[in-house]
C-alpha cells in the first residue's frame, strides 16, 4: 500500500511539473523585487520589516489558493475526466488515492514554500538586511495553513465538483482566517443561543489566524516552544481528521 | 466455482438533489467460467457497462451478489486478478507510455525491476513498439485504444475485463484486438468483454449473454444459439414439387425440422436428383440479435 500511494503522490509531483504550476513563482519573485525597491523608496527606517509582511502576506495568498484550486481538482477532476477507472479497479483501498494524492501537492506545496522563502532571502540579501529571526518557523506556519486549507479542499472535492469544491474552501480560508472574531463575537452576543452557534462555529472551523506568521512578525519574539509545538498539533490533528472524512466519503461514492 | 458469479444484480441510480431514481440494472444473472471469452451484448443503456463499473469496484450495486474468484466485488482482495480497460479510456495525458505503464505496475503490485522487460513486451503486444518515450497526449485515439489494453493486461492478470474494447479502432485494430483476446485464452486466461461489433463478438467469443433494461434476455455458447432449428437443402436439378428457389448454387429450399430433411433427403435421392448441401441453418449474431429486438419490441 505505502507503494501505491508513493506512486501515486509522485503522479501528482509529475503533473505538477509539467502542467508548470510553479510558474506562480516567477510571479512571486516579481512582486518581490518591485515590492522592495517600491518600499526603500518610501519607507523609513522599517525596510526590512515590511519586506518581511510583504513577502509574508503574498507566499501565504499564493500558497492558499494553490491549495484551494489544486486540491479542489485533487478527486473531482479525475472523476470528471473519468482517468480514475483504471485506478480504483486495481486492488487498492480507495483512501490510498486520496492520501498519495494529498502527500503529492502538500510536496507541491512545500516546494513552491522553500523557493518562495529562498527569493525572500535573496531580495533581503541584495537589499542588505539580516532575515528576520523567526524566519523558519514563520514559513513552516504559512506551510501548516496551506495544508489545512489543502485538506478541506480535499474533502469538498471527494464528493463536490472542482467549481463548487473551490469555492467552498476558499469560503473556509477567509472563514477559518477570521474565525478568531466569532469567538469575540459570541462574548458579545446577547442570545445565548447565538452564542453557543458561534462557539461551536469557533470549535468547528479551522483557526487559520493562530498560524498567521504576522504575529511573531510585529512582536519579533517567538512564544514559548510549548505554543508553537501545539499550534503544529493542532494543524496535524485538524489535517488528519479532514483526511479521514475525504478518505470515508470518498470510499463510499459512486464515479459516474 | 465460476471465476465471476453475479446473482440478480440491481442498480439504482439515485439524484441526490432532484430525488430521481433511474434503474441501470434490474434483475442481472450471469456466470462467466475460467477460461474462456465471455460476450456480454446488449443496446446502449441495456446495462453493460453499468455491470462491468460494479465488478470493477467503480460503483457499487443497490442490491444482489457479484463475486470474482469468490470474493465479493468491491473489495481489493476481488480486483487482485483483474484488469480493465474501460469504454473511451481517457488517461494522464501528461505522462509518457513508459512512466504512465510504470504507475500502473506500481499500483498492481509488480516488482519494480520486472517493469521495463514487461513494459516492452506489453507494448509490443498491443502493437505500440518503440513508444515507451512518447507523451500519451500525442496518442492518437486507436493508440490510446491500445495502451489501455496494455495496462489492462499489464500485470498479467487472470481475469481481462474489456468494455467496448473495439470502438474507435480500424479493421487491423480491431482484428489485432481480437487475436489479443484468443491469445489470452491460450493462456489460460478468462477475458469478458461488451461490443456493440456483433461481427467481432461472434468471431471470438465462446459463451455470450444479451442484457436488455437491465436483464438477460438470451444467454449461451455461440454455437448453441446460432444453430437453427431449419435444415437448409441445395441441389442441382429443380425438383418437380416444393418451394425451391433458384440460386447461384443451383436450388435450395428449408425443412423446418430434422426429420422433414431426412424425408426429403430421401425423395430426391430416389428420384436421382443430387444433393450439393444438406445443413442445420446458421444464423448470424447480428440475425440473432435483431430477432431478439423485434421479438421485444412486438406488442
Amino acid at each position: 500500500m505505502i507503494r501505491a500511494v508513493l506512486a501515486i503522490a509522485q503522479l501528482t509531483l509529475r503533473e505538477a511539473l509539467r502542467k508548470r504550476v510553479f510558474v506562480n513563482l516567477a510571479v512571486f519573485a516579481a512582486l518581490m523585487v518591485g515590492v522592495s525597491l517600491l518600499m526603500t523608496g518610501l519607507t523609513i527606517g522599517q525596510h526590512q520589516r515590511v519586506i518581511h509582511s510583504v513577502s509574508f502576506t503574498v507566499l501565504a495568498v499564493v500558497g492558499n489558493l494553490l491549495a484551494v484550486f489544486l486540491g479542489a481538482g485533487l478527486i473531482a477532476h479525475e472523476v470528471e475526466r473519468r482517468t480514475l477507472y483504471t485506478v480504483v479497479s486495481r486492488p487498492i483501498h480507495r483512501w490510498v488515492f486520496v492520501v498519495g494524492r494529498y502527500l503529492g501537492l502538500a510536496s507541491v506545496l512545500a516546494i513552491n514554500t522553500l523557493i518562495g522563502g529562498l527569493l525572500v532571502k535573496v531580495v533581503l540579501m541584495i537589499s542588505n538586511y539580516p532575515a528576520f529571526e523567526h524566519f523558519m518557523v514563520s514559513l513552516c506556519l504559512i506551510y501548516a495553513e496551506m495544508l489545512i486549507v489543502l485538506s478541506i479542499s480535499v474533502v469538498f472535492s471527494a464528493f463536490s465538483t472542482p467549481t463548487l469544491s473551490a469555492t467552498f474552501s476558499f469560503c473556509f480560508w477567509v472563514i477559518g482566517r477570521l474565525s478568531v472574531e466569532l469567538q469575540e463575537l459570541a462574548v458579545l452576543a446577547k442570545n445565548d443561543g447565538l452564542a453557543a452557534a458561534m462557539n461551536a462555529a469557533y470549535s468547528v472551523l479551522p483557526n487559520l489566524g493562530r498560524l498567521d506568521p504576522m504575529n511573531l512578525l510585529i512582536h519579533n519574539e517567538l512564544p514559548d516552544g510549548g505554543h508553537v509545538g501545539m499550534l503544529f498539533l493542532y494543524a496535524l490533528l485538524y489535517i488528519g481528521v479532514m483526511l479521514a472524512a475525504a478518505c470515508w466519503t470518498f470510499e463510499r461514492r459512486d464515479l459516474k | 466455482m465460476s471465476l465471476i458469479e453475479i446473482e440478480g444484480l440491481r442498480k439504482v441510480y439515485r439524484s441526490p438533489f432532484l430525488r430521481r431514481e433511474v434503474v441501470g440494472l434490474e434483475q442481472l444473472d450471469l456466470s462467466v467460467e475460467k477460461n474462456e471469452i465471455f460476450g456480454f451484448l446488449g443496446p446502449n443503456g441495456a446495462g453493460k457497462s453499468t455491470t462491468l463499473k460494479i465488478l470493477t469496484g467503480i460503483i457499487q450495486a443497490t442490491a444482489g451478489s457479484a463475486k470474482i474468484a469468490g470474493q465479493p466485488v468491491g473489495t481489493p482482495a476481488a480486483r487482485e486478478i483483474l484488469g480493465f480497460m474501460p469504454e473511451f479510456p481517457t488517461f494522464h495525458d501528461f505522462l509518457r507510455a513508459e512512466e504512465f505503464l510504470t504507475f500502473y505496475g506500481e499500483l498492481s503490485g509488480m516488482r519494480r525491476e520486472a517493469l521495463p522487460t514487461r513494459i516492452d513486451e506489453v507494448l509490443s503486444l498491443v502493437g505500440l513498439p518503440g513508444v515507451q518515450d512518447r507523451p500519451l497526449r500525442g496518442f492518437s485515439k486507436g493508440m490510446l485504444q491500445r495502451i489501455g489494453l496494455a495496462q489492462a493486461v499489464l500485470h498479467d492478470p487472470d481475469l481481462v475485463i474489456l468494455d467496448e474494447p473495439m470502438s474507435g479502432l480500424d479493421p487491423v485494430g480491431r482484428r489485432d484486438v481480437r487475436r489479443l483476446m484468443e491469445g489470452l485464452k491460450a493462456q489460460g486466461k478468462t477475458v469478458l468483454f461488451s461490443s456493440h461489433v456483433l461481427n467481432d463478438v461472434e468471431e471470438v467469443a465462446d459463451r455470450i449473454t444479451v442484457v436488455r433494461e437491465g436483464r438477460n434476455v438470451l444467454s449461451g455458447t455461440i454455437e448453441s444459439l446460432l444453430s437453427g432449428q431449419r435444415f437448409e437443402l441445395v441441389v442441382r436439378q429443380q425438383p418437380a414439387s416444393g418451394a425451391w428457389t433458384k440460386t447461384a448454387e443451383g436450388y435450395h429450399c428449408y425443412c423446418e425440422h430434422e426429420e422433414a430433411a431426412q424425408l426429403a433427403v430421401r425423395a430426391l435421392s430416389e428420384a436421382g436428383i443430387s444433393i450439393v448441401r444438406c445443413q442445420r441453418e446458421r444464423r448470424s449474431l447480428e440475425e440473432l440479435f435483431f430477432l431478439d429486438v423485434s421479438e421485444e419490441d412486438s406488442p
